[in-house]
């Protein structure tokens, strides 16, 4: 069986806040310093899927990225946690792509893989937040769609996938291939250990360039950015402070009672 | 012509799709256009009437057994094809579980753009050209795109616009939509559906919530954010720290890809208030911060705040509140 | 001084040579940066010599900049694949040790000590580190540490698992936003429980934590003392007994975050003039920390208090003081120059014909451990702290 698991590199969402700067004629993030990208970390449960269902069933796991400037360093982890093999599309053309260029460009490279019988994505990339790629990938691949899995098994050619609804879950089955998007539920992707990086040094990696996918540029954007801004806020908090806690505590509770909020 | 995509709740329109009524008549008006509701669903009757209530002028109703449950394959059928007849400039649907899961599909479909999560939307008056607002980054910033390609798509997040006001005396005309479905095109099955077991008011529909976060450290420390809530007659939420160690269901998480909130009393307790958690609860009435860190993003959204360790602060404040319901108000006046 | 030149002999591992480095980069004149450079970026264990060497006659700032191209070549993802699984661990499990969070307490495990994590209140926190939390063989010293201070009436508590990393491994390596977040919890985390000092053990911690964390601009309502200066003090003010001799000659390790490094280090603005073509003049008057103000005498006052000691001193102490190796990361990515590194030491305590090393931090003495190990040396290895128990 053969599994690709598409991953982005963002910079990293979890950066200290006062890090976050954007640059307004560019439309876009200024990188931080002392803070490096990572791989978009619902991208990472869809590694940990792949990785799960390679466990059970025995496959062969391939990693996929696109972008303008992919960081190595970074883009060896899934090599250290367990995927077989890496496919970077490094271009520098493929900068700033919408969702639907992305995965036009990551299809055509699904295609060139081939053979591929489930995709993995994560559910969407943490700059973005579109939530769109992984759906127009199947579309391109006119391949079935699961979205938002928590748990996936694979039986007898079919995939039986548990699902996020907003008051529990169902169950969905679907013949292969298919594409499946997959939220931060199924698990954080496994520990990497030291054999981990030590073998992650013998597997392949390859690099193409989109004229390799016979792409000679990407797709235009079907959405056009007019700006990108960080909103200002006021601060208008009531900081209740008191003797002690106790006090405090007490304080703020007859003040929420004289708002009639209690 | 405004076209929106309904969903029921309980039987009723839901709050989100008569907050996208009430933003799409506004649209609709600009350009002397109609507002109509396509509507996909096993029993249907009461969807045209309510609709027209709350400002449809055209409610497509597709009624078919198959409809009752969502799936992907047959919804996307119905619903390209009736887009494809209308041709309307605008085509609204929720950022619900139904709409993240069938709007990327559709858009790449009709060949058109689409705006996700959208909290805003402005249309320019002669062009007819809508500016869908888009918060990214985690919330951390806010995107404004336009497409040029119709239909001009956006998922719209609920809470953010302003719900249609009902008027039952309103007219409109109802149609009936074909529902042949092709068999061959349906290749995922829903094979069973389970709900969480609540026993306690859900998170959308309470009054009140508290809510903890990382800075809690374990999952028996929330129990006494349980004995809040319960005094106060409302929901334990999560951020996603404490979901993603396993300390809370994920059921119980507010944020972006969590549930959105808009309870009167909201109370975080040891919630940094990173912008993917404000972006579930920012619509709330009051919200209430206890944390460390004085710096904490979350009082900058707070409207009453302590700094200070939840360990120490929250028994003094259960025991003050429960003496103030229980009519002990003590020296304080109301 | 400098470990690296010293093994490498090639100008660019030199304080120097890494000023260089870091300019060529700033200025883009290194576009392709290979394994190779990020390998002679990271063997430096960031211990400042250099510095001190320079600010003996002169102004330059040399830890600084080899600082902030870990930071350039980190936010732009170039690393070492090490790296990524300590940082990795510190932002999951809250250590750099690659151990659960849950098990952070264990050191503790029977101690009758205060947990302030569950509320209780202490005047002063003892923070043990991730290496004595996490190392069974060091953990002893943490307890014995423990005891120690509550012999001596000192009202100590613990934050036992909620304890985290003081990060500064994570700001040796560059990861400066992780860094950021660790300092500022723990800033939170002190303010909150209200505690009047912060004693550690962990002379990496001890020295971020006074040099680094003032820069963050956050209220520190603590003092920051090394468990050497408080037991020092307690000492002086004869609240600990000193009853058993304990003959031996023994040599003083300073740790470099300890001594040199503990030093804040202030930016400086403001005019500068030059007068005669030659002086420059400041306004305001620049400070420069030398490195000439750390804890170095502290340390060396317990061990001569305790009887029978007979300490010999090194020829390169205090501020001009060879690195033990272990810093900066080198411990757990490049093993081998470590083990040098702390070897060279070895042999110039053998020189001065010292029967052990006593030194004031965990890290220090896990590495001359481990280098004794390997080389099967007889010298021994001890903390200031296990000196001071054998001798009570």
């Amino acid at each position: 069986m053969q599994i690709v698991v598409c991953i982005k590199q963002v910079l990293d969402p979890e950066m200290p806040y006062s890090a976050f700067k954007i640059d307004a004629d560019g439309k876009r993030a200024i990188p931080p310093q002392g803070t490096p990208p990572v791989i978009s970390p619902y991208d990472e449960n869809a590694l940990e899927a792949a990785l799960q269902v390679k466990d059970a069933h025995g496959a062969t796991v391939i990693a996929l990225s696109l972008g303008s400037k992919l960081a190595r360093s970074i883009l060896n982890k899934p090599l250290a946690a367990g995927v077989d093999e890496l496919v970077l599309i490094e271009d520098p053309a493929a900068g700033d792509l919408d969702s639907f260029a992305s995965a036009s460009i990551l299809a055509a490279a699904i295609r060139k893989i081939g053979g591929a019988d489930v995709v993995f994505t994560g559910r969407q990339a943490a700059d973005w937040d579109a939530g769109i790629a992984g759906c127009a990938i199947a579309e391109e691949l006119k391949m079935p769609c699961i979205t938002v899995a928590r748990k996936v098994s694979v039986q007898n050619g079919m995939v039986r996938v548990e699902r996020l609804l907003s008051d529990g879950f169902e169950v969905v089955e679907s013949p292969l291939p298919c594409v499946i998007t997959v939220d931060s539920d199924l698990g954080e992707l496994r520990q990497v250990t030291m054999q981990g990086l030590i073998s992650a040094k013998k597997k392949p990696v390859s690099a193409w360039k989109l004229s390799d996918l016979k792409l000679e540029s990407p797709p235009p954007p079907r959405c056009e950015l007019l700006e990108l801004y960080i909103p200002k806020r006021k601060r208008v908090c009531e900081i209740i402070s008191g003797e002690n806690a106790e006090d405090t505590a007490v304080k703020l509770a007859d003040r929420l009672f004289e708002e009639s909020l209690l | 012509m405004v076209l929106i995509l309904g969903e029921l709740v309980k039987g009723r329109l839901s709050t989100n799709t008569r907050e996208m009524l009430g933003r799409g008549r506004e649209l609709a008006d600009n350009a002397n256009g109609r507002l109509a509701l396509l509507f996909l669903g096993d029993k249907v009757e009461l969807v045209a009437e309510e609709a027209i209530a709350y400002g449809a002028d055209d409610v497509y109703l597709a009624e078919n057994p198959q409809l009752g449950t969502y799936q992907a394959d047959t919804y996307l059928q119905i619903i390209e094809k009736a887009v494809k007849d209308m041709e309307p400039e605008i085509l609204l649907m929720g950022q619900t579980s139904i709409g993240r899961d069938l709007a990327p599909r559709l858009a790449f479909r009709l060949g058109t753009g689409i705006c996700m999560d959208c909290v805003r939307l402005d249309i320019e008056p002669i062009s007819g050209i809508v500016r869908m607002t888009r918060p990214v980054y985690g919330c951390k910033a806010l995107a404004v795109m336009i497409c040029k390609t119709k239909p001009q798509m956006a998922s719209i997040r609920p809470g953010t616009m302003k719900s249609a006001e009902l008027d039952r005396s309103r007219k409109g005309q109802v149609h009936a939509l074909a529902t042949d479905i092709d068999m061959s095109q349906i290749r995922v099955k829903v094979m069973a559906k389970v709900e969480e077991q609540t026993d306690s008011v859900s998170l959308e529909d309470a009054k009140v919530i508290v809510c903890g976060g990382r800075g809690m450290g374990s999952s028996d420390s929330f129990s006494i954010l349980e004995e809040l809530a319960r005094l106060l007659g409302g929901a334990v939420g999560s951020s996603r720290p404490p979901c993603d160690a396993g300390w809370m269901p994920s059921t119980r998480q507010i944020g972006l890809t969590g549930k959105i909130v808009s309870p009167n009393l909201y109370i975080a307790v040891a919630v940094s208030g990173s912008s993917q958690h404000m972006a579930g609860c920012a619509e709330s009435h009051t919200i209430v911060a206890i944390n460390k860190d004085p710096e904490a993003n979350i009082f900058a959204m707070a409207r009453y705040g302590i700094v200070g360790d939840y360990r120490e602060i929250l028994p003094p404040f259960i025991r003050r509140t429960r003496e103030i319901l229980e009519g002990k108000g003590g020296s304080r006046c109301c | 001084m400098c470990p690296s030149i010293t093994r490498y002999n090639f100008h660019t591992y030199s304080g120097g040579g890494r000023m260089a480095l870091g300019l060529a980069l700033a200025e883009g004149r290194l576009e392709d940066i290979t394994d190779e450079l990020l390998n002679i970026v990271y063997r430096c264990t960031a211990c400042g010599a250099c510095d001190s060497s320079c600010k003996y006659n002169s102004e330059l700032e040399v830890l600084w900049p080899i600082y902030s191209t870990r930071a350039y070549l980190a936010g732009m993802g170039y690393f070492l694949p090490e790296h990524s699984m300590i940082i990795d661990s510190l932002r999951k499990e809250d250590n750099i040790m690659m151990k659960p969070k849950t098990d952070r307490g264990k050191w503790a495990e029977g101690l009758k000590v205060k947990d302030l994590s569950r509320g209780e209140k202490a005047e002063v926190v003892y923070h043990a580190g991730c290496l004595y939390c996490y190392d069974p063989e060091l953990s002893i010293i943490a307890r014995e540490t423990v005891t120690l201070l509550q012999k001596a009436g000192v009202d100590v508590g613990i934050r036992g698992s909620q304890e985290s990393c003081c990060g500064s491994i994570a700001f040796q390596l560059g990861f400066q936003g992780e860094f950021i977040k660790f300092a500022e919890s723990n800033i939170d985390d002190w303010n909150a429980a209200g505690v009047s000092s912060v004693v550690t053990s962990c002379a990496c911690g001890f020295g971020i934590m006074k040099s680094v964390y003032p820069l963050l601009g956050k209220e520190m309502k603590f003092e920051v003392l090394h468990i050497t200066q408080y037991l020092d003090r307690l000492i002086k003010e004869g609240k600990i007994k000193l009853d058993r001799s304990i003959k031996s000659r023994v040599t003083y390790h300073d740790p470099c975050n300890l001594g040199r490094k503990s030093e804040i280090y202030i930016p400086w603005k403001g005019i500068e003039k030059k007068v005669l073509g030659q002086f420059i003049l400041r306004e305001p008057e620049k400070v420069i920390c030398r490195g000439w103000n750390g804890v170095y005498e502290p340390p060396r006052d317990i061990i001569r208090s305790v009887p029978g000691i007979e300490l010999v001193e090194m020829e390169r102490i205090k501020e001009y003081s060879w690195c033990c190796g272990a810093g900066a990361g080198v411990k757990q990515c490049l093993d081998d120059f470590a083990l040098w590194t702390a070897s060279e030491r070895i042999a110039e305590a053998k020189s001065v014909g010292a029967e052990a090393i006593v030194t004031a931090c965990p890290w220090c003495e896990r590495n001359f451990k481990d280098a004794i190990a390997a080389s099967g040396d007889d010298i021994l290895v001890y903390d200031v702290v296990e000196l001071l128990r054998q001798a009570m």
